[in-house]
């Protein structure tokens, strides 16, 4: 099973729902935003290693970390010098080895953000309530139909007791999942944990759980 | 497989797997397994499958999958530009399968779907091989993600910051091919003592500015503006910079209101002054 995460804007916290999705799903995250990777890193071989050649995709996964993560290299020289095509055979080894993989999509319309949702056979949009976000995000499910990858949650961060949820179900057609904002969130995203290890009984780590009952 | 039941946020759903569809010919065989689900909610009902092709050793490159949808009401297929799917006809579907991939389908009804709610009728190979994009269909389609090279920094030489192949295992080769060697990452680790980063020769305003062009570069992209990955002490620099930049835009907003003020102050008096010397020529005149 591969979920691609994405959105279309930057920002609106598609790294942190996929690295907590995958701590749910106890899937591997895959950091696939080659120019501008928000995930740890560490040492080792990483994303833009395999697209280079210059790695196999399983050997660049790290079991170590706290959520299993392949990460993506920091580097412009990097992402210039692999094949971004190759994501998809890369995306589909992982998942056949561990079954789970969770795709932390590039914002844009690129094909950097088209590829893993063409690989991916669902996705999340991830959004947050605002006149930028939402419109983004419709076009980013524009391009999941075309490239079938079918739409199976909105997640909507930053979420407000007045956001109108509704609504933005009605325009991105999908079921939405409102995390609401949570300091404890963004600090368990900057020391690269998920919130479950953090605040296990806090709302986004319920929202969390429900969201990895509803796409596993 | 006997359907699941199980909650979710919708009425009930189920799901299953028919596998082992096997098309046989003399000499190759296709298997395409249908993974479906169904879900309702009041009186419509949903399905989303997907046909599974990985297991298919037939020598071409993709199937042509027609498949039935067995609803006892009315069955909506999904729209493009208000109008049904191109793969849609009634409540068949005919979609083609690259051998070695899947493909997800789906649709909506008012009634009950059958179990199976979607039954494959029939698999052939796809006439003219594969007719579903593949990743390099996407990528010209979409647009090379790549950077360009001007956006490479250029090399610095063996004394420039700690080399980004430093994360990598083995023998500290550049294996990022181009022997650049430039790392954001490396920066923030190196960034407490500058002095060591420079070549010699090289001021810390070169380095500054590209590591600015570098940024701005990065936060530009797709409107993206994301410095959390900057060196602490190239983020104070860049923040002290907009800080500048905005005091500067005000101060020029402030000292243009200010020039206009005096430019309308100037020009109301230059048209009294000319009022006044008019005035006292009209009698005249009319005399």
């Amino acid at each position: 099973m591969i979920v691609a995460v994405a959105g279309g804007k930057g920002g609106v916290g598609k790294s942190a729902v996929s690295l907590n999705l995958a701590a749910a799903l106890d899937a591997v995250v895959v950091d696939a935003d080659l120019g501008m990777a928000d995930l740890p890193a560490g040492r080792g071989p990483d994303l833009h290693d395999v697209l280079a050649g210059r790695a196999d995709p399983i050997e660049a996964v790290r079991e170590d970390e706290p959520v299993k993560i392949l990460p993506c290299g920091r580097t412009l020289a990097g992402a210039r010098a692999g094949d971004p095509t190759r994501i998809v055979e890369t995306l589909r080894a992982v998942a056949d080895a561990y079954d789970r993989v969770v795709v932390d999509c590039p914002a844009g319309m690129a094909a950097d953000a088209g590829l893993p949702l063409f690989a991916a056979g669902r996705c999340l949009l991830v959004t947050t309530p605002d006149r930028i976000a939402v419109p983004d995000a419709v076009r980013t499910r524009a391009l999941a139909r075309v490239l079938d990858a079918g739409v199976e949650r909105v997640v909507l961060n930053r979420a407000e007791d007045t956001t109108p949820i509704d609504a933005v179900r009605r325009t991105l057609g999908a079921p939405v999942v409102p995390i609401p904002e949570d300091d404890r969130l963004r600090r368990a995203q900057n020391a690269g944990e998920p919130i479950e290890t953090v605040a296990p009984r806090s709302v986004p780590a319920k929202r969390f759980r429900t969201l990895a009952e509803a796409i596993g | 497989m006997p359907p699941l039941l199980r909650s979710t946020g919708l009425s009930y759903s189920c799901e299953g797997i028919v596998r082992g569809f096997k098309y046989h010919t003399a000499a190759s065989r296709t298997m395409v397994e249908l993974e479906w689900r169904t879900a309702s909610r009041g009186t419509v009902s949903f399905v989303a499958a997907t046909l599974d092709n990985r297991r298919s050793q037939t020598g071409v490159d993709a199937h042509e999958v027609h498949a039935d949808v067995r609803i006892d009401g009315e069955l909506w297929p999904p729209c493009v530009d208000g109008h049904p799917a191109p793969e849609w006809d009634d409540d068949a579907l005919q979609v083609t399968v690259p051998v070695g991939s899947t493909r997800g389908i789906g649709a909506a009804g008012r009634g009950t779907f059958g179990s199976p709610p979607i039954e494959i009728v029939h698999v052939e190979p796809a006439e003219g091989g594969r007719s579903t994009p593949d990743s390099v269909d996407v990528l010209r389609a979409l647009g090379d993600p790549t950077p360009p090279r001007e956006a490479i920094p250029i090399p610095r030489g063996e004394s420039t910051t700690v080399p980004a192949t430093e994360d990598r295992p083995g023998n500290g080769e550049d294996t990022h091919g181009d022997g650049s060697g430039w790392d954001v990452h490396s920066q923030e680790r190196s960034a407490g003592d500058p002095s060591k980063q420079l070549t010699p020769g090289e001021s810390e305003n070169t380095d500054r500015e590209r590591s600015t062009g570098e940024l701005s570069r990065i936060a530009a992209r797709d409107g993206k503006r994301n410095r959390s990955r900057a060196p602490a002490p190239v983020e104070r620099w860049l923040g002290a910079v907009e800080q500048r930049l905005d005091r500067a835009t005000r101060a020029e907003r402030a000292a243009d209101r200010e020039h206009l003020a005096r430019v309308r102050k100037r020009s109301e008096e230059l048209l009294d002054s000319l009022n006044s010397s008019i005035e006292p020529t009209e009698p005249a005149m009319q005399r």
